[in-house]
């Protein structure tokens, strides 16, 4: 099995795809870095000076409120969280303090990207015949299937983790040098790690779910094609006339488990339903057995022609 | 011998929506010896690449037997796999990678290690563009490239599908010579065609297919004189009266374009020189009639032929 993992892992590094994205992710973040580096403003010590002043005003001013029933915890953690952070009264510049909203951001893009990488590393085996090869060398179609299926999940997460990688060493460097790196503690440094994490294992899903609808239709094109009707129209439709089975689309589910943050979600006029980041990852995981299992017995099943 | 292919009454239906079924095997009986080039003929959509893609696991068979190397197959087909090298129709390779790389990618699911790469590609003569992108090579080169591939395991067993496909007359030659040398190896060369002259100068035995159903098989010899009956070919300078020697001699003979074609067993050759000799008629050939494998081919197959010569 590890010698076929290695065969498909070389594979996938020589796909034309896989680099050209890859390129055009790492080219397009250090182009999109660069212009907000231009456009930053460089804090001055005495702009940071009057937002430190600033948020101790705030605070103050916060402490003071009356709060009673309107959150729980403690009034003064409440207080420093929401209005303590000087970055937030600083002008337009780049903060580095923002780096796992803008990770959370880009994860539509790498789950995106994941989904064409998937679907077209499983559908060129097919489409350039390859696939007679393989199998006249590993005839065990399900083991040759789960090892690409691994390869494109680890892939992918490589490729989305470069990604991020490049896009913080990038902003740390534009922020250290024209915008602002105050906020940036033990606490952000896990909700990077998280965030980091989170859109890495959402890529690497939307590849296996691409690369199983594509062992079903054999076509790149029509994966991609079948996976926005079931996202964009679909869903679309389910969301309209049937508010009450929202729980249990993709597209909600993702969007809870990147933020990592419960959502409500309205199934009626008078009632929401919870979708907590675990619920969703559960949600999601069955949605990717689900089309596993059909790329699996299509796998198995179908003749290779 | 032994056989390292057995096919027992496979059948092949393919479903189509609102069609009847296309049969493409139907009931198909093969058996290929160890050792030596044997030729599979058979015209286009007679069954010769799906019986191939039964045989690999391709393709699920809808009825009957498989047997490669002595292992039941689709069942044992991972246990045998090692000792089978194949190119199912073209080689499919990757055109941006060098001929090198794709046989090292191939070469890792085995395990095998860079110099039987470099074997290969010496076998096939490509060591010299081995570093170059499979985009540019010929046809013909890809095909031997494809022919490396299918040696990087030191088969036993190779089966190539119509591996001469596309490729120029020093294309052909090249690549019947290399799988003549392979067939004196031991090893079994099993090469699909419906190029007749083709396979009549690399094969030892043949077998001819059509509408899915074996029609001939055994030595070239033997399906040669399988479809027609046996004869002697005679030329004389003067044909009619040679004729006429031979039907008084109680010989059946008719002129066929510029020589005799006699009826009789070639055993009886001397009874035609005898009979010829009798009226002053002395022979500048005489010799069994064995004709050539593409009219053994029209004869056995009938109307279901578009062959290649």
């Amino acid at each position: 099995m590890i010698r076929l993992v290695v065969s498909e892992l070389l594979r996938f590094r020589s796909r034309r795809l896989v680099v050209v994205l890859l390129g055009a992710s790492l080219i397009g973040t250090g182009v999109g870095l660069t212009i907000a580096a231009f456009r930053s403003t460089p804090p001055t010590a005495e702009a940071l000076a009057t937002a430190r002043a600033r948020a101790r005003e705030e605070v103050a001013a916060c402490l003071v409120q009356d709060w009673e029933g309107m959150f729980e915890g403690p009034t003064d953690q409440f207080c420093q969280d929401n209005f303590g952070d000087p970055a937030q009264y600083m002008g337009s510049h780049l903060k580095l303090a923002d780096l796992p909203g803008i990770l959370e951001s880009i994860s539509s893009i790498t789950s995106i990207m994941g989904l064409v990488v998937g679907a077209s590393v499983v559908a060129v085996s097919w489409q350039t015949g390859t696939i007679n090869t393989i199998l006249t060398w590993e005839p065990r179609r399900l083991r040759w299937f789960a090892a690409r299926i691994l390869v494109i999940a680890a892939g992918v997460f490589a490729m989305t983790l470069a990604i991020v990688a490049v896009l913080s060493a990038g902003l740390a460097l534009a922020a250290a040098t024209r915008g602002s790196t105050v906020g940036t503690d033990r606490a952000w440094l896990s909700d990077v790690l998280s965030s980091s994490l989170r859109i890495g294992v959402a890529a690497s899903i939307s590849a296996v779910i691409g690369a199983a609808v594509a062992a079903v239709g054999r076509h790149t094109a029509a994966a991609l094609g079948v996976v926005f009707v079931w996202t964009a129209v679909i869903e679309g439709l389910i969301r309209g006339f049937r508010p009450h089975w929202m729980p249990w689309l993709l597209g909600d589910n993702l969007a809870s488990f990147l933020t990592w943050v419960s959502t409500d979600v309205q199934i009626g006029p008078f009632e929401s339903y919870p979708i907590t980041p675990g619920r969703a990852l559960f949600v999601i995981l069955g949605y990717t057995a689900v089309t596993l299992a059909l790329g699996f017995t299509f796998v198995r099943l179908r003749d290779v022609h | 011998m032994a056989a390292v292919i057995e096919v027992g009454g496979l059948r092949k239906r393919y479903r189509r929506l609102r069609k009847p079924p296309t049969v493409a095997l139907d009931g198909l009986d093969l058996e290929v010896p160890e050792g030596g080039v044997f030729g599979f003929l058979g015209p286009n959509g007679a069954g010769k690449t799906t019986t191939i893609r039964c045989l690999l696991g391709l393709v699920s068979a809808s009825a009957g037997s498989m047997r490669l190397l002595g292992t039941d197959v689709p069942t044992g087909l991972a246990g045998v796999i090692r000792g089978i090298g194949s190119i199912v129709e073209a080689p499919a390779l990757f055109p941006r990678f060098s001929g090198r790389r794709n046989l090292e990618i191939l070469a890792r699911i085995d395990g095998i290690g860079s110099r039987s790469v470099d074997a290969a590609l010496d076998r096939v003569g490509l060591t010299a563009r081995g570093g170059d992108m499979v985009r540019t090579y010929s046809l013909g080169m890809k095909q031997r490239l494809g022919i490396a591939a299918a040696l990087l395991k030191d088969p036993a067993l190779l089966i190539l599908d119509e591996p001469a496909n596309g490729l120029d007359p020093a294309g052909i030659v090249e690549v019947r010579g290399l799988l003549r040398s392979l067939g004196t190896e031991g090893r079994t060369v099993f090469v699909s065609s419906h190029i007749l002259s083709e396979v009549q100068q690399m094969a030892d035995r043949v077998a001819i297919v059509a509408r899915g159903r074996l029609v001939a098989t055994g030595s070239v010899h033997e399906v040669l004189s399988s479809g027609r009956t046996a004869g002697v070919v005679v030329r004389v300078a003067d044909l009619e009266a040679g004729r006429q020697a031979l039907d008084d001699a109680g010989i059946s003979a008719r002129v066929d374009g510029d020589v005799l074609r006699a009826a009789v067993l070639p055993t009886e050759a001397e009874r035609i020189a005898r009979a010829l000799a009798g009226r002053d008629l002395y022979p500048s050939l005489l010799q069994p009639d064995e004709g050539n494998l593409e009219q053994a081919f029209l004869e056995l197959t009938g109307d279901d032929h578009e062959v290649g010569a």
